[in-house]
């Protein structure tokens, strides 16, 4: 397979087809004339391939020779394993990573991941909490006899998955369960982070780290847009994720100690409750000579108990008692499934999100990641000073012409809205001139998202909306060759010049003025 | 059982707040207070153990599953305990957290009772785990987990017919506990109160859980809110220090808001509340001026639920200030200006008693009003409605104004009945019969022949049985089945009196076969607060099927006409239709008593019907069209689209008092489109990338969310 071409002007994108996850990547001349590679994320829901030939590993093998083995940049937009466990992924034959064959000059990471910083040490710290105590929950109704495909545990164990970056949600528990052996004189603190960083998600971030020179680059949207190294006149805003916290995450600050997250209630019982080996052992609410375990109760150490508590509550698993209908043995863990849910969005919500500006016609490509409402929003009063010229967010909206639908084209993830609207949304997309060259892509494979998981990826309102602004021009990985509408003239559609391939499609955003 | 009768009531204490107020030195004394249980409600004989408590209303199961712990039941009936009103409020015991959830429980079902002036019911369970319907089934007892979760969190669970309590670690910057000590949901009175209104408000509107409209699940929480606010200020103690702390300002009722706005504070609760009551603006707190267009832009359920409880509080303000009125002039030599200094402590306890007084009789309109609402689908303004209606027909005269002051608080806030296009305290009585027939142009004289058959259903229940076993139009088996469920339902109440009853009965009215008719002659729902309450279910149910079949007779044709009931075969075929007879279903949910004062101030005592009818409907108003044609699409329907009336009966002379009816009838397509757009709005807003969850007006443990939600 030949190299990837850098266009004679602006920016080749090569979308890669491998499933429900993100992978992109970007070409651009530099001024030496040679090609300047960049890599949006590169990862996969296990099992979600669009063909089944199409694997992962063919799609890192195609990277390493269409750039010649020389990433100048790797940017990963947030931590989930559709977006990065293809870096994790290990040649199953001389058991290396599969990234190892290819160089990589620099890593672009959210301002979220940097370890100087207070507050995203903080936001990491509130994940791992809330990792931690979902853990717990999924490992508590396990042990009261539910099954992994319960309705109460499918979705739990589905977004642990997502967190973790592993197929099986009990990756993450089976390991803290070895760290604990291996080390018992560490606190229970230190175990679970010991125990976070080797999960897949972690792993691929960290595999990273270590392969680039250096520290990476923490992007943030108050800082100068940034350049690409030997590229003349590129710049990259980064939009997101915000730094203010009420939009970052569902949570509010607390007070006056800046960097400190609260932690919820229902996060801090579960971990307190689950952190442990057996109910037992977890820490009382009242002095311990009140109350007796359930165990003891049905043994009859306390035949008055025994006969109060079984003829009334019923004895645990015993089949058939009338009043089995009120028992409450797991309905505390019930608020998790919500907490998974929002730990996910909140995952999400720390997308990087990235304006490409091309410098002549200053077309704008924008890579939302996964981000959410809150991300959105924060875009709005955004701007950047550049050669004494103010840049504004919406301004920068308004000359895309090439949209990563966010979140695979879900709910919350391309606002809907007005141009009139206060906050960023799909109309503030490819105004005036850019109107006629807006193009959009959604990395998703809806029949898989809707047989095995029931999600609507995309949503089919938001793909209806971005078909009719882009006037078809919308790749999703599952559809081979992209439609012409029928309100669409051949002559109009014979513009639209792409290249449509099993493993990628590939799409030039040229810079030149007409 | 004569020594039973005579008993004092069950005296037992409780936190007045909340734990957090005993930390704070200044509202130490406060902090405790001692609510009277009359001793009929658990006839426990003071000599036998009363443990959990497991009474006749409700049982305490001390279980936290989170730990896998038991703690041993309380005994209230322990020499100990009997002679010093119960355990002393300790945080740190848990046998008192049981003491303190079952006396706020049945604190608030007192309430209820003298207010509805009959024995509270539990919902009846009607879904099996699965959520599959069955047979209704009578719950005798509310459940109580006093610790059951461990969350910032505390809901009653219509599926389990349970309280379930929820206690979490404070945070840094907890209000009331000091970070790192543990926050119990249930030692706060606000909170018991609150969560056992949802479960008594369910047990007498079960279709109340349905969010049809923006407003159902907004009054489930207002009324909830509503009543453990005024219950709380009725107790005179409480209200004491805050008055007294007041002196001479005249808006001193502004304190009574501050202390509305405490409200479950501990959980992050009546954040709505604090912002719909009011807020501290240079130090001073200051009620909100009330907006009537706030209403209209306010979706969330308990924004929403805190107008309504802003403007029920703002009449109990208007009540409270007349009321003391003459009181500040007596005290200020009628120049209305007090003097500096402390009040004197005689004004301070007239005064509270007048604002305890005044938020008992709103609390009592508040719960009496549920009898005058509409069986589904109610709105703001239908409650509005019904506490007007509820107290005119109570009190005919309107000696204090109280419904003056009422109606001017919801309009005030822009709460208005739909299609009223005059608003005035006579305009917004629910209609009477005749009223109802103009307006629906049916004849008034084949109405008013109904009288004697209501009168036959309620006075002979066992003739018109009789009678119904020659109704032609009955469908073999199940007619059949229907028939011989009535006869069931009757000696099943005629056993369970009998054991009720045990040696008040003499030896010879125990005959079998006899007594079942001297039983039934009576009529079983005036007994009231000494009815046996299973009976009571019993006979709620007996007489709702016995009503079923006269609203189902063919000569009821123009009652149905009035009631807005659709009998008719051409109905759409989304219009459920009863097994046992060809035509539409019609439902009736209960048949309950309810007092009323008549015109010379004697107690009256009237029925209350609820007659609902069913509808399947689908969000795509096309497949609706064609499933309304009888060509349903393969998958099942989208919701449930319900309409129905409430009917109040004179129990003396069976004539219909009050229509209540809901917006058109099941056949009615436009307000069925009204439905479709709200729920449609809902599901969009509810969603999240990872389930389209669609519509769904009930959904499974309801109050979990809406107060996780919240917290």
């Amino acid at each position: 397979m030949p190299r990837m071409q850098a266009p004679e002007s602006g920016i080749t994108v090569r979308m890669y087809r491998q499933g429900h996850g993100d992978c992109f990547l970007l070409a651009t001349r530099k001024t030496d004339g040679s090609a300047f590679y960049m890599l949006i994320d590169c990862g996969l829901w296990t099992n979600s391939e669009i063909k089944p030939e199409q694997t992962i590993d063919k799609v890192i093998a195609d990277i390493a020779k269409a750039t010649g083995n020389r990433l100048d940049v790797v940017l990963v937009t947030h931590e989930h394993m559709d977006h990065v466990n293809g870096f994790a992924k290990k040649d199953p034959e001389t058991g290396k990573p599969c990234f190892d064959a290819i160089e990589i000059g620099e890593l672009w990471l959210a301002w979220t991941e940097d370890g100087e910083d207070d507050l995203a040490n903080a936001v990491r710290a509130h994940f791992h909490d809330t990792l931690l105590a979902l853990m717990g929950a999924d490992e508590r109704l396990d042990r009261a006899g539910l099954a992994a495909q319960s309705p109460q545990r499918a979705m739990l164990r589905d977004l642990l998955s997502f967190e973790t970056g592993e197929d099986a949600a009990d990756e993450l528990r089976k390991r803290l369960e070895k760290i604990r052996k291996r080390h018992p004189a560490l606190s229970a603190r230190e175990q679970a982070e010991l125990a976070i960083e080797g999960i897949t998600n972690k792993r691929a971030i960290k595999y990273l780290r270590d392969r680039i020179e250096g520290e990476p680059l923490f992007l943030r949207p108050d800082r100068e847009p940034y350049m690409l190294k030997g590229v003349d006149g590129v710049r990259v805003y980064a939009l997101g994720p915000p730094r203010d916290v009420e939009l970052l995450l569902s949570l509010e600050p607390r007070g006056e100690e800046a960097f400190e997250l609260l932690t919820d209630s229902l996060t801090l019982s579960l971990l307190t409750a689950t952190m442990v080996g057996e109910p037992e052992d977890a820490p009382r609410s009242f002095d311990p000579r009140f109350g007796m375990s359930r165990r003891d109760v049905e043994k009859g150490h306390d035949p008055f108990m025994k006969t109060f508590f079984t003829s009334r509550y019923g004895a645990k698993g015993k089949r058939g008692f009338a009043q089995a209908w009120r028992q409450i043995d797991n309905e505390w863990l019930a608020g998790s499934e919500s907490l998974a849910l929002r730990l996910n969005n909140e995952v999400n919500n720390t997308s990087l999100v990235i304006a490409i500006e091309l410098p002549l016609t200053g077309k704008v490509l924008l890579f939302t990641g996964d981000a959410q409402r809150g991300n959105w929003i924060s875009w709005a009063p955004l701007n950047w000073t550049v050669g004494g010229r103010t840049v504004t967010a919406r301004e920068l909206l308004g000359r895309t012409v090439f949209y990563k639908a966010g979140h695979h084209g879900s709910h919350n993830a391309t606002l809907d809205g007005s141009v009139d609207a206060d906050y960023p949304n799909i109309s503030w997309l490819a105004q005036g001139a850019f109107k006629n060259d807006f193009v959009a892509v959604i990395p998703a494979n809806p029949g898989w998202a809707k047989q095995e998981k029931n999600w609507e990826h995309p949503r089919r309102s938001i793909e209806t909306r971005l078909k009719q602004k882009a006037r078809g021009r919308v790749f999703r990985s599952d559809v081979d060759h992209v439609e012409r509408p029928e309100d669409v003239s051949a002559a109009e559609w014979e513009k639209f010049s792409r290249v449509e391939r099993d493993l990628f499609f590939e799409y030039t955003i040229p810079d030149a003025l007409a | 059982m004569s020594v039973m009768s005579t008993m004092p009531p069950r005296k037992l204490r409780i936190f007045a707040f909340d734990p957090s107020m005993g930390r704070r030195h200044e509202t130490l004394p406060l902090n405790e207070v001692t609510v009277a249980i009359p001793w009929e409600m658990d006839k426990i004989d003071p000599g036998v153990p009363f443990v959990g408590p497991v009474g006749e209303y409700v049982e305490v199961i001390d279980f936290d599953p989170s730990l896998d712990l038991v703690y041993a039941p309380v005994n209230l009936h322990d020499p100990a305990l009997l002679a010093e009103d119960g355990l002393k409020p300790a945080e740190w015991n848990p046998q008192f957290h049981q003491q303190m959830t079952y006396a706020v429980a049945m604190n608030t079902i007192v309430n209820f009772e003298s207010a509805l002036g009959r024995v509270a019911l539990w919902a009846p369970r009607d879904h099996d785990e699965k959520g599959k319907w069955i047979n209704p089934e009578y719950v005798q007892r509310l459940r109580i987990y006093p610790h059951g979760l461990r969350d910032a969190n505390a809901y009653y669970s219509p599926a389990k017919k349970a309280l379930l309590f929820g206690y979490f670690q404070a945070g840094e910057g907890q209000s009331g506990a000091p970070a790192g000590t543990i926050v119990f949901t249930c030692l706060s009175h606000d909170i018991i109160a609150h969560e056992t209104s949802h479960a008594l408000l369910d047990g007498m509107h079960p279709r109340f859980i349905e969010a049809t409209n923006p407003d159902v699940l907004a009054l489930h929480e207002a009324f909830a809110d509503i009543v453990a606010i005024f219950q709380h200020f009725s107790f005179p103690e409480v209200l004491k220090d805050q008055i007294a702390r007041t002196r001479g300002d005249l808006e001193s009722q502004n304190l009574l808001g501050q202390l509305a706005q405490e409200f479950g504070q501990v959980l992050g609760r009546g954040a709505a509340l604090r912002d719909a009551l009011g807020g501290v603006k240079d130090g001073v707190w200051r009620a909100h001026a009330p907006d009537p267009k706030v209403l209209r832009r306010t979706e969330e359920v308990h924004a929403r639920g805190a107008i309504l409880v802003a403007a029920v509080f703002r009449a109990f303000l208007s009540i409270y200030r007349s009321r003391i009125a003459d009181l500040l002039r007596i005290a200020s030599s009628g120049t209305g200006i007090l003097p500096e200094g402390e009040l004197h402590p005689d004004l301070v306890n007239r005064l509270a008693q007048e604002a305890a007084k005044s938020a008992r009789h709103i609390l009592l309109m508040c719960i009496r009003a549920l009898d005058y609402c509409p069986p589904v689908d109610v709105t703001f303004g239908d409650y509005l409605r019904a506490i007007i209606t509820a107290d005119h027909d109570l009190y005919p005269e309107d000696e204090h104004n109280y419904r003056v002051a009422l109606m001017e608080a919801f309009l005030a806030w822009g709460i208005v009945p739909r299609d009223l296009p005059i608003v005035s305290v006579e305009t917004l009585l629910w209609p009477t019969m005749p009223e109802a027939a103009a307006d629906y142009e049916a004849s008034v004289p084949d109405i008013a022949g109904l009288k004697s058959a209501v009168g036959y259903l309620l006075s002979r229940p066992l003739d018109m049985i009789d009678e119904l076993k020659t109704r032609s139009d009955f469908r073999g088996s199940e007619g059949q089945r229907f028939l011989e469920g009535l006869d069931k339902t009757a000696q099943e109440i005629f056993e369970e009196m009998n054991k009720a009853m045990g040696d008040r009965l003499p030896e010879k009215a125990r005959r079998p076969r006899a007594s079942v008719r001297e039983i039934l002659a009576r009529n079983l729902l005036e007994l009231g607060l000494e009815a046996d309450r299973r009976v009571e279910w019993l006979a709620r149910d007996l007489y709702g099927r016995l009503f079923w079949g006269l609203v189902t007779e063919a000569k009821s044709a123009p009652l149905r006409q009035v009631i807005g009931i659709r009998t008719d075969a051409e109905a759409p075929a989304t219009v459920r239709r009863s097994r046992i007879v060809d035509a539409p279903a019609i439902e009736v949910h209960s048949v309950r008593m309810a007092a009323r004062r008549g015109k010379r101030d004697q107690f009256e005592r009237e029925y209350v019907v609820e007659l609902t009818q069913t509808r399947e409907a689908y969000l795509d108003p096309k497949d609706q069209e064609a499933a309304d044609k009888g060509k349903a699409p393969k998958r099942p329907h989208d919701f449930y689209f319900r309409r129905g009336c409430t009917l109040l009966i004179d129990a003396d002379t069976f004539e219909i008092r009050r229509v209540i009816r809901t917006p058109g009838d099941i056949c009615d397509d436009a307000e069925l489109e009204r439905m479709r757009a709200y729920l449609r709005k809902q599901a969009a807003g509810r969603e999240n990338a990872f389930a389209t969850s669609g519509v769904r007006a009930v959904r499974p443990e309801v109050f979990a969310h809406l107060h996780r939600q919240q917290g």
